[in-house]
């Protein structure tokens, strides 16, 4: 014969299940305000799930100077891979981040990204060719430059491609179409995919400077 | 093969063929661009409307302005941006194509002289019949600030 339950027996059981039902509220909110704080309203941008702090690498910069890790500490930066004798994608892109910039300074943001260009051509990518082309696209845009060896230090670790096929009249200079989101700790935080929108990058910006 | 460009030589000047007022190849939203600083490229995006019921097959392109004109492709796959050349351009009957950016356009290389904004540009697209049509504008800047 089985015994009834006693009073204390079932507050005991109804406690547990309380507590189990707590447990899970806490926990579903926990995960809610995770989800909430990774990907609040981004559109266009992806963070990634760990940023990846960029290697040590040795270039130059469009003025001749060293440009390292250490110049992307501090600010934040959008890096964009090209070369520049390209017709199409990479004028395009950095007149899009150029605008970007110029639009998030006139909108007051608080972070105002430097615009880096690196260059993936280094043969006809010397100092002086780079200075030029990234000086028609304003103020607060870096061209970068690297002897192949130097350059992929800093690309591969990365993830980003670029090679060189041949053609019939010369090569071709294929690369990464993303541009890199770099945090002001050196790292790589995220990326914007291709093709690219002004209006979607500067309505990604607070959600994404606030995560950096 | 019958050339679509032998009734109406000049583009703009095009009144049309047969029964149909409009001229058998129209070429709209022309933008030539001066080469970046640094840069011996540039690049030309426009419109090519083939009015006709046969394709259209586009298979030279110059410019005394520049020592090369060639029709190319931006492919992006995986995140990879590559350029493709095209042999030609073929736009379906009724049809019409745009070049544009990231996608099919005009690679202008070797500039000749020191091109600056404003100088004019001449552009003879040639069809496979050897039909040709002639388009004229101005070098515009690559750079707008208050663009998208």
């Amino acid at each position: 014969m089985f015994s009834s339950p006693s009073k204390q027996h079932i507050q005991g059981r109804v406690s547990l299940v309380l507590a189990a039902m707590v447990g899970l509220l806490a926990a579903a909110g926990i995960a809610l305000s995770l989800a909430l704080r990774q990907q609040p309203e981004l559109q266009v941008a992806t963070l990634l799930p760990e940023p990846l702090p960029l290697p040590e690498f040795a270039l130059t910069d469009h003025e001749g100077d060293a440009f390292s890790r250490a110049d992307f500490v501090g600010q934040t930066s959008l890096v964009f891979f090209g070369f520049t004798q390209c017709p199409d994608i990479c004028p395009v892109t950095l007149q899009q981040l150029a605008v970007v910039r110029r639009n998030l300074m006139e909108a007051g943001s608080s972070v105002i990204p430097e615009i880096v260009f690196v260059s993936v051509d280094p043969e006809r990518d010397d100092v002086d060719t780079v200075a030029a082309y990234v000086g028609a696209f304003g103020d607060g845009v870096r061209g970068v430059r690297g002897e192949l060896d130097a350059l992929n230090v800093l690309t591969q670790p990365l993830g980003v491609f670029h090679a060189r096929p041949e053609t019939d009249d010369g090569y071709d200079v294929e690369h990464t179409s993303a541009v890199l989101v770099i945090n002001p700790d050196a790292e790589f935080a995220g990326l914007f995919r291709a093709p690219h929108s002004v209006d979607r990058i500067v309505a990604d910006w607070p959600g994404l400077a606030r995560q950096l | 093969m019958k050339s679509l460009f032998a009734c109406c030589v000049a583009l703009l000047l095009a009144t049309g063929c047969g029964g149909d007022p409009r001229p058998p190849v129209e070429i709209s939203d022309v933008r030539i661009y001066a080469p970046l600083p640094g840069s011996n490229m540039s690049v030309a995006y426009l419109t090519i409307a083939n009015n006709t019921d046969e394709p259209l097959v586009i298979a030279d392109i110059s410019s005394p302005q520049f020592a090369g004109v060639e029709i190319h492709e931006t492919i992006m796959t995986n995140d990879i941006a590559r350029m493709r050349q095209l042999d030609a351009l073929t736009i379906p009957p009724g049809r019409a194509t745009e070049l544009r950016e990231g996608a099919e356009h005009l690679m202008l290389t070797g500039p000749v002289g020191d091109p600056a904004l404003g100088d004019p540009v001449t552009l003879f697209i040639r069809d496979a019949a050897g039909g040709e049509v002639v388009v004229r504008s101005n070098l515009e800047s690559r750079i707008k600030l208050d663009g998208q």
